[in-house]
């Protein structure tokens, strides 16, 4: 069983080797028995040690391949890549387990889209939106890393906040939604390719993001600014706390 | 022709040995610990009660037992507040309740020794719990003595509040009772200690509730034997702007070592404070000491001979005592600062480290954030944030902590306000929830 894996393993390292240039080969080998041993470096080993080594050209350039592919991989990678669980699990602090938080003016990020989350990190990241702790805590991730850790906050169950909304506001705030927000946030925003979940979102963090937009320190495209400033330059401010009641009160 | 024969084959193993901890392996700890593995963790404070909560998720095979001195928990971060009366003590303090629905065993009893060899904890109840794994998170003790007059007696009449609960309620009892026009002085500690930033925090605190109280002719006296302190720009930003501080009516005054501010005796009935170059006189007075790890690492044998305790920062197991694995305040983590928030983080990677161990594998690529915030008057809150790495050349955490922006708006110093609530909330149910 194990020979068998272990030949198999060796064929492909060798069929790739022959593929690919000299420069994919480290990668290469990596990749191989990354997937042939997933788990353990002394795999390896085990595979080393129990080679039939030098019987055949072919074994004996796959193993000088191996070798020399582990030598230079020992220089040129630092570390394995940190695990999606690993970045986001730094964030709970925050953001609460798995993305979903309890503190009213902090966003869940529990099945957040994940090119939305890419913006938001991005846009935290290069100073463009305007944030206090975030703009610091997006610079030291990597564009992988980021994309990661929205592929895992994405998988994540969104729970809908538990907040008191007055129910006035929300219905003025259902109107709103219809004549402006509906067609890109749908399904009175708890949906929408490339936007935060907004239905069931903490209103006090909702609320500091439509001031943003408002403000202009939260940049976006010119529809959504001029749905937003059709909303303010209407109703002003209650028009925003409608709005916000209305997500709020969506379970 | 260069053949491979045993001999330098066997050296090729070795080089390859030797550079594989950093060989691209996907290290991922996919497969279950044996069932009824058992992980002891010492200590339910934030550090703890992350690890077991994040162990179980993990792995719900482990067997997971926290041992904790007390029946609850009470938070120091935004014990401040508390001092001064903007928050209940309630809210701050943590039931065990929520972390047993994890399936963690949760044992009210202080842990009076580790046995590294024979993989146990003893209790002062008279228990014995064996581990195959141990997690050690006992925060700090203070270095009582370190300034003459100042032992745990004293602390009964002069309270440190750097613990929180009964301690909390006597300062604020004190700054309550203290007449308008009087003075409050606090004792800083030296480097490393628990929340760097929490000293100056309490200090604007104060000016804050005296100015709203109306004992605004009431003066804060911070000594200090350092001549540097955590986010000092944003704090004397904020005096400045909130305290009168660079006035003569400042209502804070903060005396750096290099000003003689290092205290070297108090006298507890008097009240009255000895510093390098000039004597004090307190109304209310606020030591906080000198710190070490908490004592059951020393009785461990998990500390240097600085009182703190050594760890591979990338697993967090101590390096001198094999299978014991120390957190939070208690631990050296690089440039990382003694806070609940690090805490927590720490014991997320330490989880992690510990589940792949126990299923035989290497720990993975670890990454930590801390975030604290400080609450300085009405509305005005700033922060220091960072996210953290393992340097695999120099085995340490390594990280840039960036503060709050000077030219931050009042909306955005209102936000991390409310921002610092939240933070509260949620560290609170990703620790213990
Ligand atoms: C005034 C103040 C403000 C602060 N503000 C913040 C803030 O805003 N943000 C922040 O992140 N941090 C803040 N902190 C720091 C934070 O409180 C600590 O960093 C954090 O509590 C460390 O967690 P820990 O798990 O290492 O230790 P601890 O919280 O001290 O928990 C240790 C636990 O272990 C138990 N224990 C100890 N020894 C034993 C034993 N032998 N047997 C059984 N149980 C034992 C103790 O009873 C305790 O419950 C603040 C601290 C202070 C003093």
């Amino acid at each position: 069983m194990l020979r068998t894996l272990l030949g198999r393993a060796l064929a492909r390292v060798i069929s790739a080797c022959r593929e690919k240039g000299v420069f994919a080969i480290v990668q290469t080998v990596r990749e191989r028995f990354c997937e042939s041993f997933p788990n353990d470096r002394w795999g390896m080993v085990v595979f080393l040690l129990t080679q039939d080594r030098g019987k055949t050209m072919r074994n004996k350039i796959g193993f000088l391949v191996l070798l020399g592919g582990l030598v230079v991989a020992g220089n040129s990678f630092a570390a394995d890549p940190t695990t999606p669980e690993m970045l986001a699990n730094a964030c709970a602090g925050c953001h609460g387990t798995n993305g979903v938080s309890v503190g009213p003016s902090i966003p869940t990020l529990a099945g957040i889209d994940a090119d939305y989350f890419t913006s938001a990190m991005q846009g935290y990241k290069k100073g463009e939106w305007a944030s206090t702790v975030m703009v610091r805590l997006a610079k030291p991730y990597s564009d992988d890393e980021i994309t990661a850790m929205g592929a895992f906050f994405a998988k994540q169950k969104f729970v809908p906040a538990n907040q008191k909304t007055d129910p006035a506001k929300a219905k003025l705030g259902e109107t709103l939604h219809n004549q402006q927000c509906e067609k890109c946030h749908e399904n009175g925003g708890s949906s929408g390719e490339g936007a935060g979940i907004l239905a069931g979102q903490w209103m006090l963090y909702l609320h500091a993001t439509l001031d943003d937009y408002a403000s202009g320190t939260r940049p976006t495209d010119k529809k959504m600014k001029s749905k937003v400033d059709a909303v303010v330059n209407e109703h002003k401010d209650t028009g925003i706390e409608a709005l916000v009641h209305f997500y709020g009160s969506k379970k | 022709m260069f053949t491979v024969n045993r001999r330098n084959f066997l050296k090729f193993t070795v080089a390859t040995a030797a550079v594989a901890p950093v060989v691209g392996m996907p290290f991922i700890a996919r497969g279950a610990a044996a069932a009824g593995q058992k992980v002891v963790v010492v200590g339910g404070g934030p550090g703890g009660a992350t690890a077991a909560k994040y162990l179980k998720m993990a792995d719900p095979n482990l067997d997971v037992t926290v041992i904790e001195a007390s029946e609850k928990y009470v938070s120091c971060f935004l014990s401040n507040e508390a001092v001064i009366g903007e928050r209940t003590m309630d809210s701050l303090t943590i039931g065990f309740d929520d972390l047993k629905k994890h399936g963690i065993t949760v044992v009210i009893d202080t842990v009076t020794g580790i046995d590294p060899v024979g993989k146990t904890v003893a209790t002062k109840g008279g228990k014995t719990y064996a581990y195959d794994r141990c997690i050690v998170s006992p925060g700090v003790d203070f270095k009582w003595g370190a300034i003459e007059g100042y032992d745990e007696a004293a602390s009964e009449t002069i309270p440190h509040a750097w613990k929180a609960g009964p301690q909390t309620l006597l300062l604020k009892k004190q700054i309550e009772s203290m007449k308008d026009g009087g003075t409050v002085v606090i004792v800083a500690p030296p480097n490393p200690f628990r929340c760097p930033p929490g000293p100056y925090e309490r200090a604007s605190l104060l000016a804050h509730y005296f100015k709203t109280h109306g004992k605004t002719k009431s003066k804060i006296i911070i000594l200090d034997p350092k001549d540097d302190f955590a986010k000092k720009g944003l704090f004397i930003q904020a005096w400045t702007r909130m305290y009168g501080y660079g006035t003569p009516e400042s209502m804070i005054k903060w005396v750096p070592g290099a000003e003689g501010g290092k205290v070297d005796k108090i006298d507890p009935k008097a009240l009255t404070i000895q510093a390098q170059t000039e004597d004090f006189k307190a109304d209310v007075l606020n030591v906080i000491p000198p710190q070490k790890a908490g004592s059951i690492a020393t009785a461990a044998g998990l500390v240097n001979d600085k009182g703190w305790c050594p760890v591979n920062q990338k697993t967090f197991e101590s390096t001198l005592q094999a299978g014991v694995y120390v957190i939070g305040d208690a631990c050296v983590a690089g440039v990382m600062p003694k806070s609940a928030y690090a805490a927590n983080s720490q014991a997320k990677v330490t989880a992690a480290a510990v589940v792949a161990a126990l299923a035989g594998k290497e720990p993975g690529t670890p990454s930590y954030v801390n975030t604290c915030y400080s609450i300085a008057g009405h509305d005005y809150g700033f922060s220091v944030a960072a996210v953290y790495r393992f340097d695999e050349e120099k085995k340490e955490i390594v990280g840039k902590a960036e503060v709050t922006a000077s030219d931050a708006s009042p909306v955005m110093l209102k936000r991390e306000v409310s921002y610092a609530h939240s933070w509260f909330d949620n560290i609170i149910a990703d620790s213990w929830k």
